[in-house]
């Protein structure tokens, strides 16, 4: 018996015969358990825990009167669109809970065009995301970029605050950067997150940052 | 037969700025094909160490 299928061209069905007769197929190769809604509600996932969008220009872009424990959260993660838009160029920095006191410490490392420099930083008063030659004061840079706060690894209190900065890079550059460092100092609450510029420019109209949540469980 | 060769001298700039880390000294480097091109610092024994690796280096103000 020969049919058409929705195309141009045919299949002919072999002969066979129709059976109600169930078959077991055969021992599960690994354990399977069914998970309910439940269970999925509470398992780890993602969580949008706040946003900022500037209705005018300014110094800060910042996510305030946050109460967000590292009991509660295995990471956070900021996600941000800024310019810099005027004035000279400038490094585009990371300040956690208001914390301004030289206890920033990091490493990481630039690709510009294919040439790689690499930074070491210690006693500084805020984490690094993007140098000056990401927040160039073009105002045609669009700086975007990621970066996660781990407060306590193992909820046990003693870690330091770590951040790790996915691959920042200003548009219409071909230049990219990535840093990874510590707060020398335990936080065990996220209270604010904040983009400033160390020349203290002001973030132009329409920036944003929005930070997500990791939930432990 | 097959030589393994290795590097087992003292990293200098290692030496110094595990001795900054540990005072919380501050201090900003950036090192571009093996040669510093940016330094931030107040300790004499950096300067000296950054200065000797690139007598390109300029004081900025």
């Amino acid at each position: 018996m020969g049919f058409g299928g929705g195309g141009s061209g045919s299949f002919v069905l072999p002969d066979h015969t129709h059976s109600s007769v169930l078959e077991d197929g055969g021992e599960l190769e690994r354990l399977v358990t069914k998970v309910d809604t439940e269970t999925l509600e509470k398992f780890p996932a993602m969580q949008l825990l706040g946003t900022t969008t500037l209705g005018s220009a300014n110094a800060n872009l910042n996510i305030t009167s946050l109460s967000l424990s590292a009991d509660d959260y295995a990471y956070f993660e900021i996600v941000f669109a800024t310019k810099k838009t005027t004035g000279s160029a400038s490094s585009i920095v990371l300040q956690i809970n208001g914390l301004s006191a030289a206890s920033y410490s990091y490493e990481g490392e630039k690709n510009a065009t294919g040439t790689i420099t690499g930074f070491t930083a210690n006693a500084q008063t805020s984490f690094l995301l993007g140098d000056s030659s990401i927040a160039t004061g073009d105002v045609n840079n669009h700086i975007v970029g990621t970066c996660k706060i781990i407060l306590d690894p193992d909820t046990v209190g003693s870690d330091l605050p770590r951040f790790e900065s996915g691959k920042i890079q200003a548009q219409w550059t071909t230049i990219s950067e990535s840093n990874s460092g510590f707060y020398n100092a335990v936080v065990t609450t996220l209270t604010q997150v904040n983009l400033i510029y160390l020349d203290a420019d002001t973030h132009p109209t329409g920036s944003t940052i929005t930070l997500y949540g990791v939930k432990r469980s | 037969m097959t030589h393994h060769l290795t590097d087992n001298s003292i990293n200098q700039l290692e030496v110094i700025l595990e001795r900054l880390k540990d005072n919380k000294i501050p201090y900003f480097i950036s090192n571009r094909n093996g040669k510093i091109i940016n330094l931030d610092t107040d300790d004499e024994a950096l300067i000296a160490y950054c200065t000797t690796n690139n007598p390109e280096l300029k004081v900025i103000t």
